[in-house]
């Protein structure tokens, strides 16, 4: 399905375009109208009414300063103005470095500060803040960054799945194993307690074999639709069989045990899987499936256009999948070979990723600072609010609860009329001063006193103080000069305005 | 409140920003300045229920009296004292019973054994496959979207089409429409900061900030400056027809019936000019039953059933029962046998439902075979693009063949 979503793209990107520069015209009358007026959509697209604004953002990562930038937004979730200035000075390869080697950095504080938080109640415990926790305050952004990837694409949702403690378990295996080889972390996956539950291996029977697992396995976290059979689902679903994970309950609370093995309800018989025969177990189907080259394409596919840019073309693609074939299928080779590319750091790939509302959130927590109270921030709302997951629910994505198996389609599915305003939403609760802290003093906007020192403190850290003149202009305009002294809520609306530009919801 | 067009025209006449006005958008300024945006233009409007995940549809319409039923659901037929009994070969589900109410009054249609030729068990895939209507290129452009794109009647009203959802679903996607999502109408509107005045310079400047940020090759430019044109309208409109409605009957309390609330204030608010709306989308999910299987649906079908039922009846009391036709869909069915974990696995074919007092109530298309299978699964007996064309032109008045890209038979469902 990957593939499939990503391809719509640059179909929905040029719909946009034309209907942004034909704005007018619908404005003023029909549809039918406006697409018999239309003419080459190309001509429109290369026309006049050029202003400085649409020359483009070409050659920003030629500046080392805006690569780290760049780099800290993919392999990380953005940072905060201390961490941004430390990065700077340690310089480009010394940030490379540190983020690729990140189980030589400590990460005690942020584990610590995710353990202080206080257990949800109710009948299921939420694994969420606690990871919320870590992604914003950890000093290892790339294992955070890959765990997060996992969670998109090995996923399962807490409400099926219903015991909190068994999500965690799964995001912790994700993280230990998180550039380990593939067919080792499929392997575990497919014996996580979780997501045999999730995916009905637990309780399939030989007698009648459910299907559930062994098609998304294929389809959705190995292979892609496409690269097997009906008949390969069938057989898969077979070698699954003979797995049960216990659900105890105590007052309501939902534990699942480990997996246990019960053979007489395993189908030992020979199976025919993508043209191989044998009394296949589950490693042997997942051995059989990462020896498929749709494999090795379909997971460097999912890695490239998670941290470098969506839909990336056979060639681009091939030195990757390389990469992967000769280092015995590891996950973390491909991984430091796309940090390292061109093609990263290319123009194709600068501003070229929605981020995700997990990234947008925490990008704007750490740029304003308020990381350390993340927790609190999320724990609030109530009622429907807080059973759609808050501020996260309402842009589209709360951790541990996926709309479906396929994870979040992300890409331009992350913006529609109710998430942009989630998100602009959210940046004004984040920026009001209301309750940040006990003087009163919104941490935003602590230490800044006109426009000009908020624009110097917040558009390098926030966008890569890469602008055209005229929104600059627009910025100092909105402030009523550049020295003019401001109150705090007009440099709160200041700062709310940076962090609301379009840039800032690309990665 | 007015809206966003108007807005920045009056802002931009007493807010010197120091910056030129792109001239598209200028134009759209003076267009808006000239005619009223919210325009509306009588028409019909279509509902379309998403029911996601794969819909067992020998469990929601019953073949009971079929041998080969009973032979392939022995822990799962339902049991024959609870089903609806609608003749001697098919009884609804028992959570059926608000439709069944709607079916006996002959408001509605049951099309059976809808799919399509080489169907494909995967949900994702088969989502595709309905919402484009187009096998070959299921990525491609929505059949809805391509409606709105060349043939609704927008006349610039934000909301010709409104999806309550999540996220956009892909039967709306189009190269040259964008159609508004919202999750429900009480957090769908841009707040302003504590003590703005009004209007708020600062909204004035960050509609400023999208318009102006138009970087040659960065595809996601303009859909951040389009959807947050679309959604400031929107707000607007939808917050209006919210604040003027009553509903003339109690919803039951369920995401799918707020959904759908919202949709009926949306067809009302049109007052004497009709509906602005020409297709409203919702969707309800977890039909996908691999396992406990009654329990699961006997509640979906409950949550679904009560939700359009009291939908149509809020209609109707509102005096628009003429105007709307709701129509569900599903990606799939399921296999004809059940497996052991009482659960049933992707299948194929399923039957869709149409609700209104246009349509011909009653049965439609043949009923598939429950012996004569395919690895199992039923061979489906209607393409859901014969429906799709049906109301496409009949409905909607557009040309289903330009639509649907070829021509498809049409059925006999409207009076």
């Amino acid at each position: 399905m990957g593939t499939e979503r990503e391809s719509r793209l640059p179909l929905l990107g040029r719909s946009l375009t034309r209907r942004r520069l034909l704005g007018g015209t619908l404005a003023a009358g029909s549809l039918a109208v406006a697409s018999a007026a239309l003419g080459d959509r190309l001509d429109l697209f290369g026309g006049g009414g050029e202003s400085a604004a649409l020359l483009g953002e070409a050659g920003a990562l030629e500046d080392d300063s805006v690569k780290i930038s760049h780099l800290l937004r993919r392999a990380g979730f953005g940072v905060t103005k201390e961490e941004h200035d430390r990065y700077q000075r340690l310089g480009f390869e010394a940030t490379l470095a540190e983020l690729l080697d990140f189980t030589s950095v400590a990460d005690d504080e942020a584990v610590a500060l995710a353990e202080q938080l206080p257990v949800g109640e109710g009948r299921i415990v939420n694994p969420a803040p606690w990871w919320l926790v870590r992604m914003a305050n950890t000093k290892r952004p790339l294992q955070e960054k890959l765990t997060f990837f996992w969670h998109g694409l090995l996923t399962s949702q807490l409400s099926v799945v219903r015991d909190g403690n068994a999500m965690r378990a799964q995001n912790e295996l994700l993280r230990t194993l998180g550039r380990a080889s593939f067919p080792e972390i499929l392997r575990a996956i497919s014996m996580d307690s979780a997501m045999m539950v999730y995916l009905d291996t637990s309780g399939s029977r030989r007698n009648a074999p459910n299907e559930n697992y062994a098609r998304e396995l294929m389809e959705l976290f190995s292979m892609g639709e496409g690269n097997y059979g009906e008949d390969d689902v069938r057989e898969a679903a077979r070698a699954f069989t003979g797995w049960v994970v216990r659900r105890r309950r105590d007052q309501n609370v939902i534990t699942l045990n480990e997996p246990t093995f019960r053979a007489r309800q395993f189908d030992a018989g020979a199976k025919t899987f993508l043209g191989r025969t044998g009394a296949f177990r589950p490693e042997d189907i997942v051995d059989i499936i990462v020896e498929q080259p749709a494999s090795a394409r379909y997971i460097s596919q999912r890695l490239f256009s998670f941290f470098v840019y969506p839909d990336p073309d056979e060639e681009t693609l091939t030195p990757f999948v390389a990469v992967y074939n000769e280092s015995d299928r590891s996950i973390g080779a491909v991984v430091e070979a796309l940090l390292r590319s061109d093609v990263f750091y290319s123009d194709r790939a600068y501003r070229a990723i929605v981020k995700s509302p997990v990234e947008y959130l925490i990008g704007a927590v750490k740029a304003l600072g308020l990381q350390a109270d993340i927790g609190q921030l999320l724990v609030g709302g109530r009622g429907r609010a807080r059973r759609d997951g808050g501020v996260l629910g309402a842009m589209g994505q709360v951790p541990f609860e996926p709309p479906n198996v396929a994870g979040w389609p992300g890409g331009a599915d992350w913006l529609n009329s109710a998430t942009i305003f989630a998100r602009l939403n959210l940046l004004n609760d984040l920026t009001d001063a209301t309750g940040r802290d006990r003087q009163g003093q919104s941490q935003a906007v602590a230490g800044l006193g006109t426009a000009g020192q908020a624009l110097d403190h917040y558009l390098p850290l926030v966008l890569d103080d890469n602008l055209p003149p005229e929104v600059r202009s627009l910025f100092v305009e909105f402030a009523g000069g550049a020295d003019r002294p401001l109150s705090p809520e007009q440099l709160r609306d200041l700062v709310y305005l940076i962090l609301a530009s379009p840039q800032f919801h690309l990665s | 409140m007015i809206n966003r067009r108007s807005f920045l025209q009056q802002s931009l006449a007493v807010v010197s920003l120091g910056i030129g006005v792109p001239s598209v958008f200028s134009k759209a300024v003076v267009a808006a300045a000239e005619e009223k945006v919210s325009a509306s233009v009588a028409g019909k409007t279509l509902v379309v229920v998403q029911m996601a995940g794969g819909v067992d549809g020998l469990n929601t319409v019953i073949p009971y009296t079929n041998a080969a039923y009973h032979a392939g659901r022995s822990a799962l037929a339902v049991p024959e004292a609870d089903m609806l009994v609608v003749d001697d070969r098919i009884a609804f589900h028992p959570s059926f019973a608000a439709l069944k109410s709607e079916y006996d009054a002959g408001n509605l249609a049951v099309i059976e054994g809808v799919g399509y030729p080489q169907p494909n068990l995967s949900h994702f895939k088969s989502m595709d496959i309905w919402q484009s209507a187009d096998p070959a290129n299921s990525a491609g452009e929505g059949w809805l979207g391509r409606y709105f794109e060349g043939f609704a009647d927008a006349q610039g009203h934000p909301l010709v089409g409104l999806s309550v959802d999540r996220s956009l679903p892909s039967a709306f996607a189009a190269e040259g429409a964008s159609i508004p999502t919202v999750r429900d109408v009480e957090s769908f509107r841009l707040q302003s900061a504590r003590g703005a005045p009004n209007p708020d310079p600062r909204l004035t400047s960050l509609m400023k900030l999208y318009d102006l940020y138009r970087p040659a090759g960065t595809p996601f430019a303009a859909l951040l400056d389009t959807t947050l044109d679309g959604a400031y309208d929107a707000s607007i409109e939808l917050a209006a027809a919210h604040a003027a409605y009553e509903p003339a009957i109690p919803y039951p309390e369920s995401s799918l019936a707020s959904d759908l609330r919202l949709l009926a204030e949306l067809v009302d608010s049109g007052g004497s000019d009709g509906s602005p709306l020409r297709v409203g989308h919702v969707r309800i999910g977890g039909f996908d039953t691999h396992t406990d299987q009654t329990a699961r649906l006997d509640e979906l079908l409950l949550t679904t059933s009560e939700a359009i039922a009291a939908f149509w009846q809020d209609i109707v009391s509102h005096g628009h029962g003429e105007d709307v036709v709701v129509m569900t869909w599903s990606e799939f069915g399921r296999r004809v046998r059940e497996n052991g974990q009482d659960g049933t696995d992707h299948g194929t074919a399923g039957p869709m439902f149409l609700l209104g007092s246009s349509v011909k109530g009653g049965f439609h298309g043949e009923p598939p075979s429950l012996t004569a299978l395919d690895d199992g699964n039923l061979r489906f007996t209607t393409d859901f693009r014969s429906v799709y064309a049906t109301i496409l032109e009949r409905w909607l008045e557009a040309p289903a063949d330009a639509i649907l890209g070829q021509r498809f038979d049409q059925l006999d469902l409207f009076v």
